[in-house]
């Protein structure tokens, strides 16, 4: 029998069924006891009384000389028994927390008709870009707004928890790491409130996740996404999660992007945001001021489904955070601001500087683009939480690339080398065919001591084209290289940004720039679809895949 | 006073001392005698001062015994009374005429006196000191607050914050926890008439000076303002410094800063107001890690109460008392500034804040605390019996197995001076000891059987001659044998929860329609009315979905039909799972309902992620705070008290048309099918709206209000009702 399937349920045996019901609750309680047991214990051996006990016993042990030393460690013993130790408190105090009466309420039976793999995102502009890239690596599990999902789902496995089955689901999801979203925890959502003291209930519910999350080894990220005031009991969550993070979950270029851009723009300044009681003071007067002018205009609320669209359909926009400058600015829009926290005087600057600007032109589209991608898209920002939390980087699948080249020299080599350290994304395996397997080794060396994988294999002629180097790429994606050509420091940047704008298949070089197309040169793709069994090239697009084209000229701008 | 109910007040406080925990003690003490109680404070401390004490013993009906002068103390007659010694002292002078209630303050000494236990069922704790989020709640504290709350009468809780944290958190507290929010006393300076701000711009700030409190920063604000445009000083009451151990250098920067702006160093209470009276604004804005706090500051009040306008945090307890659009939250130095310079240069954005700090003050007066404390008085304290009654008092039995739905009606009677009320409480449904049944039902005047079962047949044939028989039919016992068996000759009236069921009742049995009356269950509404949380108004709640007839997936066509639409909406179950009750897993008709329910709520794209099954329990009131609407999808009720407890707590009932229905709840809210009861909903998606509906509900359930259904039963106990004559009507066409 594998996992309990109530449609399944011996109609006849329901003792077996409530059997294991049991054992699966004895062995989760367990669990837990063991984590928080583990939690204790920790915060015990940080104490300044365990410390203080042990300088004793030691001293006892050892009189001298280490007993004349007694008075002064137990000073900085005392000294020291209020600093720095906040979070294993904390932690120690989620431990001791009543959490032991929910037994379960869902339990495993709700969890058995859960169904694995990706939520429903019904999001327009996921929608648009296809599906998610189901090779990502990093499975998350958590306390996710529908909105969190979307931003997550292209560059992850996610599996949004619920309170009444998340200790059970948890169990079986094969996570990499809990996240919880301040913001899920806001009403309208199934975790609202959990941190409000009117919902104790699943303020218990939420602790026992994050227990359940270190009985099980994982680590627990708090993305704190909202203001302060509207969830006051955060701390205690804040203090029980292994890392959090202030930065949110970053721009997701899948769904903010420039690609389809309508010609003619209006050039009108528009505010995005639905003005609001709860508007910090200075956002407010600059905001009351401005649209009383008439110089800024109100956009229709809209939900989050919708910003995407409304940000390609406006060429200029006056931003509230930073957050929604950079979603406006990789949607390619000219964004006056973050008004907020901006001196008195200065917004309307730059909204004059803005509306002298105009609509941006599409090499500044695309600077914008490649800052944000490298700096504050969805990847990065979970390499960080990845990285945080001591999991391999690796894991973020969409930025691995594996690049393959043919080296017919070593100076072949040595260009390909220096190419390659040049470049802004630094792949993440090089593999090179060559007739001098060790003058090659020697001539790329340098790049694995910046960390890439390097591997060089006797060139055989066919190998090439036979797709061989693809085959042994350890990526989910390859660029091929020339070996002797000098690739702009951006060029595996700007092909990994389009990809993940477009969430295509392969990039390459095509009739357009920034679009779809049936037909490309690949320079970017699935390694699948360079291998020696995959179909060439120039039937891709009529087998229905998703080609990007993006022009040569953006890299030899660099 | 004769006649008075006697209250005992100790708080484990030394009134000599001048401060906040004193100042409630003085505070409690005044509003229970305002609100008509003899009331006894032990003091703690020998008197050492009588600066606070003195107001007390002026009044009428307020004794203050001093057991350090009267000898009660015991052999250290300086020591302020320990907690041990307090509980021994508060039981002497308890013990000659046991008071009828007993209100302590402190955690620590409730704990004592409950375990104690002389004063079990009239003690009226302020907890102070509990733990105030899920980490501390551990399972000791959870255990020492369930001790305490079983002992309590009531729980008394600063704040709404705090009742639904115990509530959510120690299951006996349900039920027992009321508010007592802080008591302003009588404003002791002049009230600052409404004008604007002055210039300078006066901000003040009274009180301790910590590095939580802000107030170093609070020193930079005239400079700030000065580069805003606007001349502006701070003065500051107080004088003590926190020595910060993690900031040594805090105290002498502190004390350097308190020379930059007008600091009138410590003052006496009176005159710290008459300050801040001449000032413009007050300065409450602190640190953020103060927000979670559950109590409210009564700083924030005493300002209001002077006609100052605050800055300070915004929190949803701070939204709650001044509004989401209060123009002078902050949440930094610069948005303090801001505030102050916004304030300073409008007139409108000063009185508007002013005007929302002092109508936040008005709810917070002596003879508010006074008026609810009557209620809760007349709610727990027997009334004295008159000196000219001398009848004796009428003897009441009530019998069955399972009284949870008659306990507020049994503690209601058992407070009647007239009444003598006694259980005969069965093991189970057929199970009792005959002997003692047999002896109550010859003591008995009047004999309540709780549900028509074995006890209704058995006190039917061995009632007493002359004596009254009351049979309470819910539901069940209907499609039972039993009624066959009661010799209704015996009984003097049947009472149903619905006018439907007292039809049922009459076509089933055959019983004269004369016997046959209704009353509704009751309900404590003044427990289920509490301020909805944001975002309620997009969430639908459940009470109970087992067994099936109850109709989970009824409720899942409405979730699918409203989310096709809106994805706002969320259905929110409250209610133990089917896999909990064996004799409905075993059912495999049950089973399959369940399976196919739950099923769909994981694979239908319109309701996954949006159904979510909280824990059964008894925090009903906390819970429904989440709760718009209430679902009631059942195909068959006698009453169903879901939609009953929602309407109490201004959700809107949206009721399907089973049976009966029309004959509890008004038409107003019942519907024929999940579409249309999707489409009712859906049309209370604005705001106004779906407040206006929540208020009309809320109205109409005063019809189960528990003193109305409780005085009807009282009546019952002496006269017949005619049928059709009870509080039931209310509810009829009444929207």
């Amino acid at each position: 029998m594998t996992d309990l399937e109530p449609g399944d349920a011996a109609p006849g045996d329901p003792g077996i069924i409530a059997e294991r019901e049991r054992l699966a609750r004895t062995l989760r309680d367990t669990r837990l006891q063991l984590a928080m047991t583990e939690a204790r214990l920790a915060a015990l051996e940080q104490s300044a009384t365990m410390g203080i006990g042990r300088a004793v016993v030691n001293a006892a042990r050892r009189p001298w000389p280490r007993g004349a030393l007694l008075p002064r460690e137990i000073y900085r013993l005392w000294r020291e028994r209020s600093g720095g130790k906040e979070g294993a408190t904390l932690a120690a105090q989620l431990a001791a927390a009543q959490l032991n009466d929910l037994a379960g309420a869902g339990e495993r039976y709700l969890s058995a008709l859960t169904v694995p793999g990706r939520p429903e995102l019904a999001d327009p502009a996921l929608t648009l870009a296809g599906q998610p890239d189901g090779a990502a690596g990093l499975v998350i599990a958590g306390a996710l707004t529908a909105l969190g999902c979307a931003t997550l789902a292209p560059d992850a496995v996610v599996h949004p928890l619920l309170p009444h089955d998340a200790d059970v689901v948890l169990e079986s999801t094969g996570a990499d790491l809990v996240l919880i979203q301040a913001s899920a925890l806001l009403a309208g959502s199934p975790w609202a409130h959990a941190t409000d003291p009117a919902a104790a209930d699943r303020g218990r519910r939420l602790a026992r996740l994050i227990v359940m999350a270190r009985s099980l080894g994982k680590p627990v990220v708090l993305v704190r996404d909202v203001p302060p005031a509207l969830l006051p009991g955060l701390g205690w969550l804040a203090g029980s999660c292994d890392v959090v993070s202030d930065d949110g979950l970053g721009v997701q270029l899948a769904r903010f992007n420039p690609i389809g851009l309508p010609d003619g723009r209006p050039t009108a300044l528009v505010y995005a945001g639905t003005r609001d009681p709860r508007e910090p003071p200075s956002l407010r007067a600059v905001l009351d001021e401005l649209t009383a002018s008439g110089d800024v205009t109100l956009a229709a609320p809209r939900s989050w489904r919708g910003l995407p669209e409304l940000y390609r359909s406006h060429a200029l926009f006056l931003a509230a955070t930073a957050a929604q400058a950079r979603e406006q600015a990789a949607s390619g829009a000219r964004v006056a601001g973050p008004v907020t926290g901006m001196p008195p005087g200065e917004a309307g600057a730059a909204l004059a500087s803005a509306r002298r600007g105009g609509p941006p032109s599409p090499a500044e589209v695309r600077a914008s683009l490649r800052e944000i991608f490298a700096e504050h898209a969805t990847p990065v920002r979970l390499a960080a939480l990845a990285s945080a939390t001591g999991l391999p980087a690796g894991l973020v699948g969409g930025r691995q690339i594996t690049v393959t080249a043919a080296a017919g020299s070593a100076a072949d080599a040595a260009a390909l080398a220096a190419s390659l350290t040049r470049q802004r994304l630094r792949p993440a395996e090089v593999i090179v065919s060559a007739g001098a397997v060790a003058e090659t080794a020697a001539a790329l060396a340098g790049l694995g001591d910046r960390g890439v994988a390097v591997r060089v294999v006797p060139s055989d002629g066919d190998m090439e084209r036979a797709g061989h180097l693809a085959r042994l790429a350890t990526s989910g994606w390859v660029a091929p290289l020339e070996a002797g050509r000098d690739y702009p420091a951006t060029y595996l940047a700007a092909l990994a940004c389009a990809r993940e704008c477009s969430q295509a298949d392969a990039v390459g070089v095509g009739p357009g720039d920034y679009e779809f197309t049936r037909s490309l040169v690949p320079a970017l793709a699935r390694r699948e679809l360079l291998g020696p069994d995959a179909p060439p090239p120039g039937t891709w697009g009529s087998h229905g895949l998703r080609l990007f084209s993006v022009s040569g000229d953006d890299e030899e701008k660099e | 006073m004769a006649g008075s109910p006697r209250a005992l007040v100790y708080g484990d406080v030394d009134l000599n001392l001048l401060d906040g925990s004193a100042i409630w003690l003085q505070s409690v003490t005044q509003a229970l005698a305002a609100a008509g109680c003899a009331v006894t404070v032990v003091l703690k401390a020998p008197v050492r001062t009588d600066r606070l004490i003195a107001p007390l013993r002026a009044l009428d009906g307020v004794t203050v015994v001093s057991p350090h002068a009267s000898g009660l103390a015991g052999a250290e007659p300086e020591a302020s009374l320990t907690i041990a010694r307090a509980v021994g002292v508060l039981a002497a002078v308890d013990a000659p005429e046991p008071f009828g209630l007993v209100v302590l303050r402190g955690r620590s000494l409730v704990s004592a006196a409950a375990a104690d236990g002389r004063f079990g069922g009239r003690l009226w704790a302020y907890l102070t000191d509990v733990p105030q989020s899920v980490p501390a709640m551990t399972p000791e504290a959870a255990k020492d607050l369930a001790q305490i709350a079983k002992a309590a009468r009531y729980l008394l809780c600063q704040t709404e914050e705090l009742r639904c944290f115990l509530e959510g958190s120690v299951a006996e507290a349900c039920g027992k926890c009321v508010l007592l929010p802080p008591i302003l006393p009588p404003a002791g300076a002049p009230v600052r008439p409404d004008k604007p701000a002055g210039d300078p711009l006066r901000l003040v700030y009274t009180g301790k000076f910590a590095p939580r409190w802000n107030t170093l920063e609070m020193t930079r604000l005239p400079g700030l303002l000065a580069a805003r445009g606007a001349r502006a000083e701070v003065h500051m009451v107080g004088d003590k410094i926190h020595d910060d151990r993690s900031d040594p250098s805090y105290k002498r920067r502190m004390r350097a800063a308190l020379d930059e702006i007008t600091w009138h160093g410590g003052q006496p209470r009176a005159e710290a107001m008459r300050i801040a009276a001449s000032c413009d604004i007050g300065l409450s804005w602190r640190h953020p890690e103060l927000d979670a706090s559950l109590e409210l500051s009564t700083k924030v009040l005493e300002f209001g109460a002077l006609g100052l306008p605050v800055i300070l945090n915004r929190t949803p307890m701070h939204e709650a008392l001044l509004g989401a659009d209060y123009p002078l939250f902050a949440a930094s130095i610069d948005d303090a500034a801001d505030a102050a310079a916004a304030a300073a240069a409008d007139p409108a954005v000063f009185r508007l804040a002013a005007a929302r700090t002092g109508a936040a003050a008005a709810r917070f007066t002596l003879e508010r605390a006074a008026g609810r404390l009557r209620e809760y008085v007349a709610r727990a304290v027997p009334a004295q019996a008159s000196c000219a009654a001398s009848a004796p008092p009428l003897r009441v039995v009530i019998a069955g197995h399972d009284l949870k739905f008659f306990t507020p009606v049994i503690d209601y009677l058992r407070l009647q001076p007239d009444l003598e009320v006694r259980i005969d409480q069965w093991a189970a449904l057929g199970e009792h000891d005959p002997a003692v049944s047999r002896e109550l039902a010859g003591w008995a005047d009047v004999v309540i059987c709780e549900w028509c079962g074995p006890n209704a047949v058995w006190y039917s044939r061995h009632k007493r001659r002359g004596s009254r028989l009351l049979v309470h039919l819910h539901r069940f016992e209907l499609y039972s044998h039993y009624p066959g068996q009661v010799r209704i000759g015996q009984v003097d009236q049947v009472i149903c929860v619905s006018e439907h069921y007292a039809r049922l009742c009459r076509e089933h049995t055959g019983w004269p329609a004369a016997k046959i009356v209704t009353v509704p269950n009751p309900l404590d509404v003044s427990q289920l009315d509490r301020a909805k949380l944001e975002g309620a108004r997009f969430s639908i709640g459940m009470i109970g979905i087992v067994p099936s007839r109850k109709r989970l997936d009824l409720a899942l066509d409405v979730l699918e039909e409203l989310r096709r639409d809106d994805d706002r909406y969320l259905l929110f179950v409250k209610s133990g799972m089917p896999w909990k009750h064996w004799w409905v897993w075993q059912n495999p008709a049950e089973r399959e309902h369940y399976t196919t329910a739950l099923r769909r709520i994981q694979r239908s794209p319109l309701l996954r992620g949006a159904v979510v099954f909280d824990d059964a329990g008894p925090d009903v009131a906390a819970w429904l705070r989440r709760a718009g609407f209430v679902l009631s999808t059942s195909d068959d009720e006698s009453f169903h008290v879901a939609p009953a407890e929602g309407m109490a707590s201004r959700a809107v009932p949206v009721i399907r048309h089973w049976p009966g229905a029309e004959t509890i709840y008004d038409r107003r809210w019942i519907h024929e099918t999940p579409a249309d009861m999707a489409a009712a909903i859906a049309a209370l998606s604005d705001d106004a709206g779906w407040r206006a509906a929540g208020d009309a509900a809320r109205a109409q359930a005063d019809g189960f209000e528990l003193g109305k259904v409780c005085r009807a039963w009282r009546g019952l106990l002496t006269e017949d009702l005619a049928p059709g004559n009870g509080p039931v009507p209310v509810l009829q066409g009444s929207a």
